[in-house]
C-alpha cells in the first residue's frame, strides 16, 4: 500500500503543488508569528540586560495608588526624599548610588511638530552627573550644566532634525520650554541611536526635578554594590533606610520585570497573528479537503481495484490519509522556511510604519518546529479524514463499473450545515453578550462550517442566477453549466473564498459603523473647535490650564465646555466606576443629557450626577451624598444632584470640574469651543492656532478635521486587518486555480469535441474564464451577505461602546465583488490557457 | 465524378462538385529509424452529394486520413482541400473557422454534452459561431433524425442510438460541405446502428449530403456509394455501387492476404 501512495503522490505532482501552497502558506505565518515573537523577546531581554548590568539594586517609588496603571513613563510612582539618597548611599556595602528622575517628555521637531508615534515611549529623564551608571553616554559634545542645557539621544536628534548647538522645544508635565541642545547621547550597549524608537531628552536633576513633576525628590536610585555581599543581601539593607514609600529590586527582579512587560505585549501580538494565521489554515483546509476528494473520485476505479485485490476499507483510507500525510510534512517544512522569512518581512513592514525593533539574533525554538509541523500535518489530514472514508467506502465491484459512487444527496448535508449556523449564530450571540472571546470565534467557525456545508444547495440557484447575467452568449452559457455540474465541488471552493470575504467584509461594516458614529457624534455636540493633545498618554495628553487661559482670551469665543477623567471608588465599595469632572457647559450643551430624576442640565459644587445604571447598581437616589475616592487616593463627598439616562457619552459618574485637582491627570483632557454668532470660523481658528503655538503638543481640531483624523484611524485600522486577510484571500484564489485545473482535466474529451466542431481558443479560454468568475463571485456573495450579518451583529453588540449607528459601506461590499471577480479571471488565465492548447486529436480520443 | 446537383451545403461554386480532396498527402510521424509513415503519398476526390466509406486494417492510416482531411491533424507534404479552400498553411484559426463553417463531426463516443438538452446539443455549432439557425432546415433535420418529442431531454434520458442520432443532427445543423464519421456505429448495438447508417443514408439521398465515413465493419461500409480500401498508408483499392456486405468482406480478405507479406507497421500512432 506504501509503494502506491508514492507513486500516487508522485503522479499528481502538480496538483499537490497547488494544494500543498495553502498549507505553506498558513504554516509560515504560524512559524513566523512565533519566529518573530521569540526572536524579539530574546533581543528585549538581553537589551535589558546590557542596559541594566551596573545596577545591582534599584530604588524607586511606590506607585500613587493600585488603580493607576504604570505606563513605563514612571510618573505614576511616589517620588523618593531627597534624604532617603544620603541613606543609601552610607549602607555597607555600596559602592555608589546614583539618583535619576524620569518621566514623559515630548521633543518638538524642528517643523514644530511633536514627535509622537503609536508605540515607543516619549521618554525624559536626568543626565547621570557622575557617568557611572547611566546606559547612556556622550556620542558628541557635553553633558547638561545649566537648566535650560539638553542631551538627546541620537535617534530623538535625527527625528527633531537638530544637532550640538541648536534649540529644541520640549513639552512635558512642566509646561513647554525651549533647551539648547548640548550634547547628542548613545546607548553603551552596541551604540545603538535608541533601544527602540523610542525618543529621550535628559535634563540636569533639577530642571528633570521641575519639568516631569518630581518635585524634591528622585524617581529612582540606581546602586552599584561593592562586591562584598550579594545583591539579595544588598536589597536587605537598602530595604532598611528606604523607608515605606518605595520598593527596592535587584537586578534580576528589574530584569525579569521589564521582560515580562515587553512579554506580554509581544503576547499579544504573537496572538494576533496567529489569529490570521488560523484563518489561513482553515481557508487551506477547504482546499486540501476539496482535492483530495476529487483525488479519490478520479482514482475510484484504482481504489475499488485495490479493494478488489483484497486491500481492507483500512488500508484503503490509511492510503489516503498517508498521502496527506506526506503532503502535511514536506509543506510544513517549505512553510517553516517562508516562516523565517516571513518574520523578517514583518520586521521591515513595521519599521516602515515607524515601529522599530531591536536588531539582534533570529530565534527559532524547538517549540516553534513542533507547532508547524504538528498544525501543518494535523490540518492536512484532518481535512483529508472526510476524502479519505468516502474513499473506504467504495465498493470493490466498482473496479468494474464505468459509474463512480454516487454522491449522498445534497438534503442532508444541507440539514447538518442549518443546524450548524444556527448553533454558530447562538454561540456568536453569547459571545457578543459578555461571553468568552473564544465562544464567539467557536460560533463563529461554526456559521463558516455550516454555511459552506449549506453552500451546494445555494450554489444552483444563485450560479444559475449568476449566469443568466454572464453567460449569455453559448461560451458563457457553457461556463456557467460547468459551475454547476459539480455543485459540492463549486461550494467548497467558494466556501474558501467566502471566508475571506466575510471577515473583510464584517470589518468594513463596523469600521462604516463606527465612522458613521463618531461624525454623528461629533455633529451632535455641536461644538464649533476641538482641542486636544496629540499625546495619547502621559502629562502631556492634557489641555493644560496655561493653555485654557490662552483659549480663553482668544477674541470670538462664546464658550469652552471641559472635560477630565478617572476612576473612582464609591463608599469604598470596592467597585470602580469612571467619572468625568465637567464643566456646566459641557454638561449642558455637549453631553444633552436625559433625566431620569432630578436636574441633570449642570453639576454644581458639591454635587454628582450619576448614570441610571449606576444608580440602579448601588442603589443610589438624589439627595443621597457618596463619598468618591479617585485613583491618587484622594476623594471628595458629594450630593447626588441627578440621575441621567445612560448615553453614549456619559455612562457613569460626573463630578464638577474642580474636582480634577484630585485627579491623577490633573488636566483637561479635552476642550469643546463653541464660537460666538457672527465670528468667521476661519478668523477664530487661526487665532486659536496662534494663541496656542507655545503649546505645540496640542491641536485645534474644526468639526470636519476632528471627525476626518478619527475617521482616517479607523481607516488605518481597517487596512491592517484587511491587509493580513488579503492571505486567506490569495488562498481561496489557488482553491480555485486548482478546481479550474481538475476541471478542465476531466473535460478533455467534451473540449476536444467542442473545438472540433468550431469552438476558437478564445471562446474556449472565455469558457473557463466564465466558470471561474461565476465560482468567485457565487464566494464573494455568500462573503458579503455572511459577513454583513456578522458586521451587524458585532456593531449590535459594541452599540453601547460608541458604535451606535449602523452603516453599511454598500461602495466597499461591492468592490469586494468586483475584486473577487478579477481574482476569478486571474484564477482562470492558466487553466484556461490549458484548455485552449489541447490538441485535440489526443483530447477526442481520451477515454 | 458527377454528383447530384441538389447538395444544399455551403461548399459554394468553385469546388465543382467536389466536396474534400487529398492531392499526395504524407503524414509521418517522428524522425530517423522509429520514423512511421502513416499517409503514404495519398490522392482522392470526395465527390458532393455521395456516401464514402474508408476502410482497412489497424493501422492502415484511415483514421488519420480522415483527421487529415478534416482539418483536425496537419500533413506533412501534399495538400488537402475542403471546399476549395486548401489546408496546408492555414493556422489554427482559419481551421476551426473553416471546422466551424464546412465540416460536421460524428464520433464513435456521441460526445454530446451532458449539461445541455438535445436541442441545445444539436444547435451547439451555430451557437459556437453566433448564428442563428435556419428554422425550415432545422424542421427537416430533426424529422430526419425522429427526434421531435426528445428534443428537451438530455443525453444522459436517452438511449444510445438516440444520442448517436442527436449527434447526427448536429452534424448536419450548419449544413456543412462534408460531415466526417469516425466508426460512427462503434459504440451501438445492432438494431441501433442500422437506424443510423439507414439515417447517415437517407441524409445523401434526400439532402443530398457529402458523408465520409470510416469505419471497419463490413456492413456499416455497404451503406456507401464508394469504398476505399487503405493499408500501410496507401490507398490500395476502391469499390463502388453500392456493394454488399458480402462483397465488401471479400475484398477485405484479399487486400489481408496481399499486405500479409509486406512489412506492417507496428502500430498506429495514437
Amino acid at each position: 500500500m506504501w509503494r502506491a501512495t508514492v507513486r500516487s503522490l508522485l503522479g499528481r505532482k502538480f496538483r499537490l503543488i497547488l494544494t500543498s501552497i495553502s498549507i505553506v502558506l498558513g504554516v509560515s505565518f504560524v512559524s513566523g508569528a512565533f519566529i518573530l515573537t521569540d526572536s524579539l523577546s530574546t533581543r528585549f531581554d538581553s537589551l535589558f540586560q546590557s542596559v541594566n548590568q551596573d545596577i545591582d539594586v534599584e530604588v524607586r517609588g511606590v506607585p500613587v495608588s493600585g488603580d493607576v496603571p504604570d505606563l513605563g513613563l514612571g510618573d505614576g510612582r511616589v517620588p523618593i526624599p531627597e534624604a532617603i539618597l544620603d541613606g543609601v548611599r552610607k549602607v555597607d556595602g555600596v559602592e555608589y548610588a546614583s539618583p535619576g528622575v524620569t518621566g514623559q517628555a515630548v521633543v518638538v521637531g524642528k517643523d514644530g511638530k511633536a514627535i509622537v508615534g503609536f508605540g515607543p515611549p516619549a521618554l525624559g529623564g536626568s543626565w547621570d552627573p557622575d557617568d557611572k551608571e547611566s546606559p547612556l553616554s556622550l556620542r558628541s559634545g557635553r553633558a547638561p550644566n545649566a537648566d535650560d542645557e539638553v542631551v538627546l539621544t541620537a535617534y530623538t536628534a535625527d527625528e527633531a532634525d537638530v544637532a550640538v548647538g541648536d534649540e529644541v522645544r520640549i513639552v512635558a508635565a512642566g509646561g513647554t520650554q525651549t533647551y539648547e541642545v548640548v550634547g547628542i547621547a548613545q546607548y553603551r550597549d552596541g551604540n545603538r541611536d535608541s533601544l527602540a524608537g523610542e525618543t529621550y531628552a535628559a535634563f540636569t536633576i533639577p530642571e528633570a526635578q521641575r519639568m516631569l513633576n518630581v518635585p524634591g525628590g528622585y524617581s529612582i536610585i540606581d546602586v552599584h554594590g561593592s562586591g562584598d555581599v550579594s545583591n539579595d543581601q544588598l536589597k536587605q539593607r537598602i530595604e532598611q533606610v528606604a523607608g515605606s514609600q518605595t520598593e527596592v529590586l535587584t537586578n534580576d527582579e528589574l530584569n525579569a520585570e521589564q521582560t515580562s512587560d515587553i512579554k506580554e505585549g509581544l503576547g499579544f501580538f504573537n496572538t494576533f497573528l496567529l489569529v490570521f494565521a488560523g484563518v489561513a489554515l482553515f481557508v487551506g483546509a477547504f482546499i486540501i479537503a476539496n482535492t483530495f476528494s476529487i483525488l479519490v473520485a478520479q482514482r475510484t476505479r484504482e481504489l475499488a481495484l485495490l479493494r478488489a485485490l483484497g486491500a481492507s476499507r483500512g488500508q484503503v483510507t490509511r492510503s489516503v490519509l498517508a498521502e496527506a500525510f506526506v503532503v502535511g510534512l514536506i509543506s510544513s517544512a517549505v512553510g517553516l522556511a517562508g516562516g523565517v522569512g516571513l518574520s523578517y518581512g514583518l520586521q521591515a513592514l513595521f519599521s516602515l510604519l515607524g515601529q522599530g525593533f531591536p536588531d539582534g539574533p533570529t530565534r527559532i525554538e524547538p517549540r516553534t518546529i513542533i507547532v508547524a509541523l504538528i498544525v501543518g500535518v494535523g490540518v492536512t489530514c484532518a481535512a483529508a479524514l472526510f476524502p479519505a472514508r468516502k474513499a473506504a467506502r467504495i465498493a470493490p465491484v466498482a473496479a468494474m463499473r464505468d459509474s463512480a459512487i454516487p454522491d449522498k444527496p445534497l438534503r442532508r448535508q444541507a440539514t447538518v450545515g442549518a443546524v450548524l449556523a444556527a448553533a454558530g449564530a447562538v454561540a456568536m450571540f453569547i459571545g457578543l453578550t459578555g461571553g468568552p472571546l473564544l465562544v464567539l470565534g467557536l460560533g463563529v467557525l461554526l456559521v463558516f462550517l455550516g454555511v459552506a456545508l449549506l453552500s451546494p444547495v445555494l450554489s444552483r440557484p444563485v450560479v444559475a442566477g449568476l449566469g443568466a447575467i454572464l453567460g449569455r452568449s453559448i461560451t458563457g452559457r457553457l461556463g456557467t453549466e460547468n459551475a454547476s455540474r459539480n455543485p459540492r465541488r463549486t461550494a467548497a471552493t467558494a466556501a474558501a473564498l467566502m471566508i475571506g470575504l466575510a471577515l473583510v467584509g464584517a470589518i468594513g461594516v463596523i469600521g462604516a459603523s463606527a465612522k458613521t458614529s463618531i461624525k454623528d457624534l461629533v455633529q451632535g455636540t455641536g461644538a464649533d473647535f476641538i482641542i486636544q493633545s496629540t499625546i495619547q498618554f502621559g502629562a502631556a495628553a492634557g489641555v493644560s490650564d496655561d493653555a485654557l487661559a490662552k483659549i480663553d482670551d482668544v477674541a470670538g469665543i462664546d464658550s469652552i465646555s471641559t472635560l477630565a477623567f478617572d476612576q473612582a471608588h464609591i463608599d469604598g465599595d470596592g467597585t470602580t466606576d469612571g467619572v468625568q469632572a465637567a464643566n456646566d457647559g459641557y454638561v449642558s450643551t455637549i453631553l444633552d443629557l436625559k433625566a431620569v430624576d432630578g436636574d441633570v442640565d449642570r453639576v454644581p459644587d458639591g454635587s454628582v450626577l450619576i448614570s441610571e445604571s449606576s444608580a440602579k447598581d448601588r442603589g443610589l437616589a438624589v439627595g443621597q451624598k457618596i463619598k468618591l475616592t479617585y485613583s491618587t487616593g484622594q476623594g471628595s463627598t458629594l450630593k447626588v444632584a441627578g440621575v441621567f439616562e445612560d448615553n453614549s457619552l456619559a455612562d457613569g459618574l460626573i463630578v464638577p470640574i474642580g474636582e480634577r485637582a484630585k485627579f491623577f491627570d490633573t488636566d483637561v483632557q479635552i476642550a469643546f469651543v463653541s464660537v460666538s454668532d457672527g465670528a468667521d470660523m476661519d478668523d477664530v481658528h487661526s487665532r486659536l492656532d496662534k494663541a496656542l503655538a507655545d503649546f505645540p503638543t496640542i491641536d485645534v481640531q474644526d468639526q470636519s478635521e476632528f471627525t476626518k483624523q478619527q475617521t482616517a484611524q479607523i481607516d488605518q485600522v481597517i487596512v491592517v486587518f484587511q491587509g493580513f486577510l488579503v492571505l486567506a484571500i490569495v488562498i481561496a484564489a489557488i482553491g480555485i486555480v486548482n478546481t479550474l485545473a481538475l476541471s478542465v482535466l476531466e473535460r478533455t474529451r467534451e473540449l476536444g469535441m467542442l473545438r472540433a466542431i468550431g469552438m476558437t481558443r478564445k471562446q474556449v479560454k472565455r469558457m473557463v474564464r466564465t466558470e471561474s468568475v461565476i465560482i468567485a463571485l457565487f464566494g464573494a456573495l455568500l462573503g458579503v451577505v455572511v459577513g454583513v450579518g456578522f458586521g451587524i451583529a458585532l456593531q449590535q453588540a459594541l452599540s453601547d461602546q460608541g458604535i451606535e449607528k449602523l452603516a453599511l459601506p454598500w461602495l466597499q461590499l461591492i468592490i469586494y465583488v468586483i475584486v473577487a471577480a478579477i481574482i476569478g479571471v486571474l484564477a482562470a488565465v492558466l487553466p484556461a490557457r490549458r484548455a485552449a492548447k489541447l490538441n485535440i486529436l489526443n483530447a477526442i480520443k481520451t477515454e | 465524378m458527377t454528383s447530384p446537383a441538389a447538395a444544399p451545403t455551403n461548399a459554394g461554386t468553385a469546388s465543382a462538385g467536389i466536396a474534400a480532396q487529398a492531392l499526395d498527402v504524407t503524414k509521418v510521424y517522428g524522425t530517423g529509424e522509429t520514423q512511421v509513415r502513416a499517409l503514404d503519398g495519398v490522392s482522392a476526390d470526395f465527390a458532393s452529394g455521395q456516401f464514402h466509406a474508408i476502410m482497412g486494417p489497424s493501422g492502415s492510416g484511415k483514421s488519420t486520413l480522415m483527421h487529415c482531411l478534416a482539418g483536425l491533424d496537419t500533413i506533412s507534404s501534399g495538400e488537402v482541400l475542403i471546399a476549395g479552400r486548401p489546408l496546408s498553411k492555414a493556422g489554427d484559426k482559419e481551421l476551426t473557422e473553416l471546422r466551424r463553417e464546412h465540416v460536421g463531426f460524428i464520433f464513435q463516443q456521441f460526445n454530446l454534452l451532458p449539461t445541455l438538452t438535445a436541442r441545445e446539443n444539436i444547435l451547439l455549432p451555430l451557437s459556437i459561431a453566433g448564428r442563428k439557425p435556419d428554422p425550415k432546415w432545422f424542421d427537416a433535420v430533426i424529422d430526419a433524425v425522429g427526434l421531435r418529442d426528445r428534443l428537451s431531454h438530455r443525453p444522459t434520458e436517452l438511449s444510445g442510438g438516440q444520442q448517436q442520432r442527436v449527434a447526427c443532427a448536429r452534424a448536419l445543423v450548419s449544413r456543412p460541405a462534408v460531415v466526417f464519421a469516425d466508426e460512427p456505429t462503434g459504440n451501438l448495438d445492432s438494431t441501433s446502428a442500422l437506424e443510423v447508417l439507414e439515417l447517415l443514408r437517407r441524409t445523401v439521398d434526400e439532402f443530398g449530403q457529402t458523408i465520409v465515413m470510416v469505419t471497419h465493419d463490413a456492413k456499416a461500409a455497404a451503406f456507401a456509394d464508394r469504398i476505399l480500401f487503405l493499408a500501410d498508408g496507401r490507398i490500395v483499392d476502391e469499390m463502388h455501387g453500392r456493394p454488399t456486405a458480402e462483397l465488401v468482406l471479400d475484398r477485405m480478405k484479399q487486400i489481408d492476404a496481399r499486405v500479409a507479406g509486406a512489412p506492417i507497421p507496428a502500430s498506429e500512432p495514437r
